[in-house]
C-alpha cells in the first residue's frame, strides 16, 4: 500500500502543522506498518533526519525560489501520483484540494483533506471550495476550526470530522525548576515566572504576547519579583522591545530568542504559569506541552485552544482582547487561589492530557479514520 | 585527560569480567599514565576502569573510578570542567563535604544530586560514565562540542564502552566486521562520519547527547546542538562579544594545577591564544612550534618572531623528512580511526611532551567558528547558484554529468556530482570538502566487501536542523563534521598518545553560545576579520597572511621517500588516486583494517589488500 502525504512544512521550524504532520505519517504507519509512505514537503529546504524518520521518502521541494515553488510542487505531486499511484493522499495543505481533486477524477485515487488553523477559516478560491467539497473525507483539528472550516466551504459542519493534534508525553514531563535556566536568566528559583512561547510574527500578534505584556504590568505590582519569559524569535521583535520600553518593563521581561526543540520541556519547567490568550490558533498544541509537563494554563476563548484545555476543564479560558481578564487570571493562578483546583496538581494535569490526547488516543482516531474512508480493507 | 571505559551486565564469570576490563585498560595506557583503577559492581556483572592523566588535584584523592560516601553512584570520566570551583562551592552551600580538589568529585555530587540535567551546567570538554548500584543503571554523556570521545556497543542487554575504538575490540566481545556504511561514509569525507565507526554495530555516543541505559535498554536525549541567530547586531557590539568570549575562554582554559603550554604556528588562531593569554598567565607562557627545511611550509620564523614579540619561553623543532617517517609508523600504530589528518598534532604533541608538558592549548577551531576556510565563501555561492538553476534541471543535470566524465581533477568530478543532485547545502559542503565522489566510492567498495548497501546517498543527505542563512548552514556543517568528525578526534587521539591533553579554547561551549548570537554576515566576515578585530594585539605579521594551518609538506614527501608504499596504492587501486591524499585516506584505512584484524564480509580476495610494508602488523596486543 503507497500513501502520499503533502504538507507545507515537514522539518524546518517547529509548528502545530509540522507536529501534525510528523504524527500522522507515525499513526499510519503504525496502523498500517507495511505501507510505503512518501511526504511532500513544499517548504522544507533540508532533508530529514534519518534517525527517526519513518516516512519511506521525503521530497523536500524548499530549494526552489518560492516564486517557482508553487508550480514546481504541483508538478511533482503530479508526476509521483502518477508513477506510484498510492491508494490514497492525505494533505494537510489545503491550496493544493484541486491537485489531488484532479487526480481523484484522473486515476480514482481517494483523499483527505486536514484543516488547521487560519488557512481554513476563509478560503477565498473557488477552485479551492470545490475540491474540498469532493474530498472523501474532510478533517478539521479542533471544533472551533471545523466550524469555520465548514462555513468557508458552504457545507455543513458534521460534514467535517475533528482529528485532534497530539504531543509525545515522553519529551514533555515534570521537573523541578531548571538550575541552568534559572542561572541563565539571573532568577531564583522562588520568583514567579510566566512563560509564553510563541513566533514573533505580526501576522501572528494573534498569539497574544501584546496583551499578556499589557496584563504582566498589572501582575508585576502584586508580585513585584515576578518575571515574564517571553520565548520565541521572529520580525516583530523590535516592535515588542518598544513596547516593552514604553510599559516600563524593563529587566523584568526576558526575551529568550529561539528555542531549541531540546530546551523546550527545560522552559516549560521553568514557569509557573504558561499563558497564551491567541486568536488565531488552529489547536494549540503548545498547551498539550505545558500541561503534560504539570503546568497551569490560560489560553484564548475564541481559537482551537478551547478545545486543547478541554474547555476550560484542563486550563483558564480568557477573552484575549480583554487584558484585565487576562491579568485576573494571572494574579489568581500565581497567588494560589484560582477555583479550578486541578491547576494546581500536576500529576493530575499531565494524566488527564494524556488521556484526552496521548498519542494512542490519536492513533486510535486515525485509524477509525482511514477505516471509514475504505483503506485497508 | 583520562581513558576510560566498562562493561555493564557482562553475564561473565566475575574473573572474565575482570579480564575483559583489564585489557581495556592497558589499551587504553597511553591516555593515562599517572594512575589506573577499576571498579567492580556489588554483583559483579558491570565494571568501570580509568587511567588517569593527572592535571586537577594530582594527589591520590584524584584517583578514578571514584565513588560516592553512600557507595551508590561510581564515576569514570575524561575531561575538564573549568567551571567547577563555582559548581562545588554551590554544592558546599547545599551541605556537601568534598575529600579532593577535584572536578571528578564535582560532578559526581552533581549527579548525585541533581541527576543528568547536571550536564547543562557543565564548562568544559567531557566523556562521562557513572554506575548507579542502586537503580542499577549506567549514564553516559558526552559533551556539546565533542572534544572528547566516547563509543559504545550494545548486544543481548551488555553494554560496552570506551574512550577509544581499538579497546572495544580487544575485549573480543565485539565482531570485528567491516560497516560499509562508514567505509562509504570515510571514502566521500576522509574521516568516518559520526555516529558511525569503522566496525558494524560500534557506536559514538553524538556529542551533546546522554544516554541512560537500564534493563538491557538504552535511551538517548539530545542535551545541546549548535544554533545560529539570526537577530541584528551592531559591529561594535560583535566585535566586544568576540573579545570577551575570547578572553574568558583562554582563561577557564587555563585552569590546572600543572604548567599549561601552547601550539603556536603563524597563523591568527594560535596567535590570538598567545596575545589573550600573555594578559592573563601569572607565570611565563611556554610555546611550542614545529619548522620545517622546506621554506614553502615553514612558519617557524614567524612563529619564533610572535613568541619573542609576547615574550614567551619558546621551543622550536625542526622536522624533515627522515624524522618525519621514522614517527610515521609509531603515528599509524596510535591512530585509532584513520582519518587524513593527525599528523600534525602527533608530532607537535610530541614535542610538547618531550618538554615535559601535559597540558597543552591549541587554536583548533578559529576556523570554523571565524570562517576561515574557503568553504564559507564558496559553498554557500555553490549552493545559490544550483538552486537558482533549478527550473532549468535538465540542463544542470546533465552540466554535471558532463564534469563527471570529461573532467578528471577530483574538484570537478564532485562539482560534477553536486550539479546533479539536489543543491542542499550539505550537497555543496561535500563537493568542497569531499575526497571521493559516489562512482569512485562505488569502485571502491568491492574491495571492502560486497555485502550491504553502499550508504553514499544516505551519507551525502546530511540533515542540517534550519538555521537563519545558508553560510549559517557552512558553519555547522563545518563544525559538526570536519572539526568533530577529523581535527578534534584527531586531536584528541594523537595528543592522547603521549599522554598530553590537548585543550581547544575555540571549541568551548560558553564561546559557541555566545559567537551564535552574531549574525553571519559579521560573523564570518572574509579574512576573519571579526577575530582580527576582537584581538587587536595580533601583530601585523601574522595578519593578512594567506591561511597556512599547519601544514607539513605532505606531498613532497609522499612522492619523494615514500614513494614505493604509495606508488603500490597508486596501480592497486580501482579508482587512481590522482592525488596525495586519496591516496593517503586508501593507505590510513588499510593499515587500520590490517592492524585491527578486521573481517571483511566477503571480500573478493583477488583484490586484497596490500601489504603496506610500513605498520607492523603485530602492534596490537
Amino acid at each position: 500500500m503507497t500513501i502520499h502525504i503533502w504538507v507545507p512544512d515537514y522539518e524546518s521550524g517547529i509548528g502545530g502543522i509540522q507536529t501534525l504532520s510528523r504524527f500522522i505519517v507515525r499513526a499510519v504507519k503504525d496502523c498500517f506498518p507495511d505501507a510505503s509512505l512518501h511526504v511532500f514537503a513544499k517548504n522544507d529546504a533540508s532533508v530529514p533526519n534519518r534517525d527517526n524518520e519513518l516516512a519511506t521518502e521525503v521530497s523536500p521541494m524548499g530549494w526552489w525560489s518560492p516564486s517557482q515553488r508553487t508550480t514546481a510542487f504541483a508538478l511533482k505531486l503530479l508526476r509521483c501520483a502518477w508513477y506510484e499511484r498510492p491508494d490514497l493522499i492525505i494533505t494537510t495543505h489545503v491550496n493544493f484540494a484541486p491537485v489531488a481533486r484532479w487526480l481523484q477524477k484522473l486515476f480514482g485515487i481517494p483523499f483527505l483533506a486536514i484543516g488547521h488553523g487560519v488557512e481554513v477559516w476563509d478560503i477565498p478560491s473557488e477552485q479551492v471550495k470545490r475540491a474540498l467539497r469532493a474530498a472523501n473525507r474532510l478533517l478539521a483539528v479542533s471544533e472551533c476550526t471545523r466550524q469555520r472550516m465548514a462555513a468557508a466551504i458552504g457545507i455543513r459542519t458534521d460534514g467535517i470530522a475533528v482529528l485532534p493534534n497530539t504531543f509525545d508525553p515522553e519529551k514533555f514531563s515534570p521537573a523541578p525548576k531548571p538550575r541552568f535556566l534559572l542561572k541563565r536568566y539571573g532568577l531564583h528559583p522562588d520568583q514567579l515566572v510566566i512563560l509564553t512561547i510563541a513566533r514573533l510574527a505580526s501576522a501572528e500578534r494573534y498569539k497574544g504576547y501584546d496583551q499578556v505584556l499589557r496584563a504582566f504590568a498589572s501582575v508585576r505590582r502584586q508580585f513585584p519579583n515576578a518575571r515574564y519569559i517571553l520565548g520565541g524569535r521572529g520580525p516583530d521583535r523590535n516592535r515588542v522591545l518598544n513596547l516593552i520600553r514604553e510599559l516600563d518593563l524593563g529587566g523584568q521581561v526576558i526575551m529568550t530568542g529561539y528555542i531549541p526543540e531540546y530546551e523546550l520541556r527545560a522552559h516549560y519547567n521553568l514557569c509557573d504559569v504558561f499563558a497564551m490568550p491567541s486568536k488565531g490558533e488552529g489547536f494549540g498544541i503548545v498547551f498539550l506541552e505545558a500541561l503534560a509537563c504539570g503546568k497551569p494554563v490560560v489560553a484564548g476563548n475564541k481559537d482551537g485552544s478551547i478545545d486543547a484545555v478541554l474547555n476550560g476543564k484542563l486550563g483558564v479560558l480568557v477573552d484575549p482582547d480583554n487584558v484585565d481578564e487576562i491579568a485576573k487570571a494571572l494574579i489568581e493562578i500565581l497567588s494560589g487561589r484560582h477555583p479550578l483546583r486541578i491547576l494546581y496538581q500536576p500529576e493530575t494535569l499531565r494524566h488527564e492530557v494524556i488521556a484526552a490526547y496521548g498519542y494512542e488516543k490519536f492513533v486510535e482516531r486515525v485509524h477509525e479514520i482511514l477505516k471509514q474512508a475504505g483503506i485497508g480493507k | 585527560m583520562c581513558g576510560i571505559a566498562g562493561l555493564i551486565n557482562a553475564k561473565l564469570s566475575r574473573d572474565n569480567l575482570e579480564n575483559a576490563l583489564l585489557r581495556l585498560q592497558k589499551q587504553l595506557d597511553h591516555r593515562g599514565p599517572d594512575d589506573r583503577g577499576m571498579f567492580l559492581s556489588r554483583d559483579g556483572n558491570s565494571g568501570l576502569i580509568n587511567t588517569r592523566l593527572a592535571i586537577l588535584d594530582v594527589t591520590a584523592a584524584g584517583h578514578q573510578p571514584m565513588s560516592t560516601p553512600d557507595g551508590r553512584f561510581h564515576i569514570t570520566y575524561n575531561g575538564e570542567i573549568y567551571n567547577f570551583q563555582a559548581l562545588r562551592a554551590e554544592l558546599e552551600t547545599d551541605g556537601e563535604k568534598f575529600n579532593s580538589r577535584s572536578d571528578t568529585e564535582v560532578i559526581l555530587k552533581m549527579y548525585a544530586r541533581h541527576g543528568p540535567e547536571c550536564v547543562r551546567e557543565f564548562e568544559g570538554m567531557f566523556a562521562i560514565a557513572i554506575w548507579d548500584e542502586v537503580e542499577q543503571s549506567c549514564f553516559l554523556a558526552r559533551g556539546p562540542l565533542g572534544i572528547k570521545q566516547l563509543y559504545y556497543y550494545e548486544d543481548q542487554g551488555r553494554l560496552l564502552f570506551a574512550s577509544e575504538v581499538r579497546p572495544l575490540l580487544q575485549t573480543g566481545l565485539v565482531p570485528p566486521r567491516l560497516s560499509r556504511e562508514a567505509v562509504s561514509g570515510y571514502l566521500l569525507f576522509g574521516a568516518v562520519p559520526e555516529p558511525l565507526t569503522l566496525v558494524e554495530n560500534v557506536v559514538a555516543l553524538p556529542a551533546g547527547h546522554w544516554l541512560i541505559w537500564r534493563d538491557g535498554k538504552s535511551r538517548l536525549t539530545k542535551f545541546w546542538d549548535v544554533q545560529f541567530s539570526d537577530e541584528p547586531l551592531a559591529r561594535e557590539d560583535a566585535v566586544e562579544i568576540a573579545r570577551r568570549s575570547l578572553f574568558d575562554s583562554v582563561e577557564r582554559h587555563f585552569v590546572s594545577d600543572v604548567p599549561v603550554g601552547i601550539f603556536l604556528s603563524g597563523g591568527t588562531d594560535s596567535t590570538a591564544i598567545v596575545a589573550l593569554a600573555s594578559q592573563i598567565a601569572k607565570s611565563d607562557i611556554r610555546t611550542f612550534s614545529i619548522s620545517f627545511d622546506d621554506p614553502r611550509f615553514n612558519e617557524g620564523d614567524i612563529a619564533a618572531r610572535t613568541a619573542s614579540h609576547f615574550e614567551t619561553q619558546h621551543a622550536d623543532w625542526r622536522l624533515d623528512s627522515t624524522k618525519a617517517k621514522g614517527l610515521l609508523s609509531d603515528f599509524l600504530a596510535r591512530s585509532d580511526q584513520p582519518s587524513i589528518d593527525g599528523f600534525n598534532t602527533f608530532c607537535v604533541s610530541k614535542l610538547a611532551h618531550d618538554h615535559g608538558l601535559k597540558v597543552v592549548l591549541s587554536g583548533l577551531g578559529g576556523d570554523e567558528v571565524f570562517g576561515g576556510y574557503q568553504s564559507f565563501q564558496i559553498v554557500p555561492r555553490m549552493v545559490r547558484a544550483s538552486r537558482a538553476l533549478n527550473p532549468l534541471g535538465m540542463v544542470r543535470r546533465s552540466a554535471g554529468k558532463s564534469l563527471q566524465l570529461r573532467f578528471s581533477s577530483p574538484r570537478t568530478n564532485r562539482l560534477g556530482h553536486f550539479l546533479t543532485d539536489v543543491p542542499s547545502t550539505a550537497a555543496g559542503y561535500w563537493a568542497m570538502r569531499g575526497i571521493f565522489t559516489p562512482r569512485e566510492v562505488e569502485r571502491l567498495l568491492p574491495r571492502y566487501g560486497s555485502e550491504g548497501s553502499d550508504g553514499c546517498a544516505s551519507q551525502l543527505a546530511f540533515h542540517v536542523p534550519p538555521q537563519p542563512t545558508i553560510e549559517d548552514e557552512v558553519s555547522y556543517l563545518e563544525m559538526t563534521r570536519y572539526m568533530r568528525n577529523q581535527l578534534l578526534r584527531d586531536s584528541d587521539v594523537m595528543s592522547m598518545a603521549w599522554s598530553l591533553e590537548l585543550r581547544v579554547p575555540y571549541v568551548d561551549t560558553k564561546l559557541i553560545e555566545a559567537i551564535e548570537r552574531i549574525p553571519a554576515h559579521l560573523r564570518l566576515s572574509p579574512g576573519k576579520r571579526l577575530l582580527l578585530d576582537a584581538v587587536p594585539e595580533i601583530p601585523e605579521w601574522v595578519r593578512g597572511r594567506a591561511k597556512q594551518g599547519f601544514a607539513f609538506p605532505f606531498k613532497d614527501w609522499i612522492t619523494g621517500e615514500w614513494q614505493d608504499v604509495f606508488q603500490r596504492i597508486e596501480t592497486e587501486s580501482p579508482v587512481p588516486p590522482k592525488n596525495w591524499y586519496r591516496c593517503w585516506c586508501l593507505f590510513a584505512l588499510d593499515s587500520f583494517i590490517s592492524a585491527n584484524r578486521i573481517d571483511i564480509p566477503e571480500r573478493e580476495t583477488a583484490k586484497a589488500l596490500p601489504r603496506s610494508g610500513l605498520v607492523s602488523h603485530d602492534v596490537v596486543g
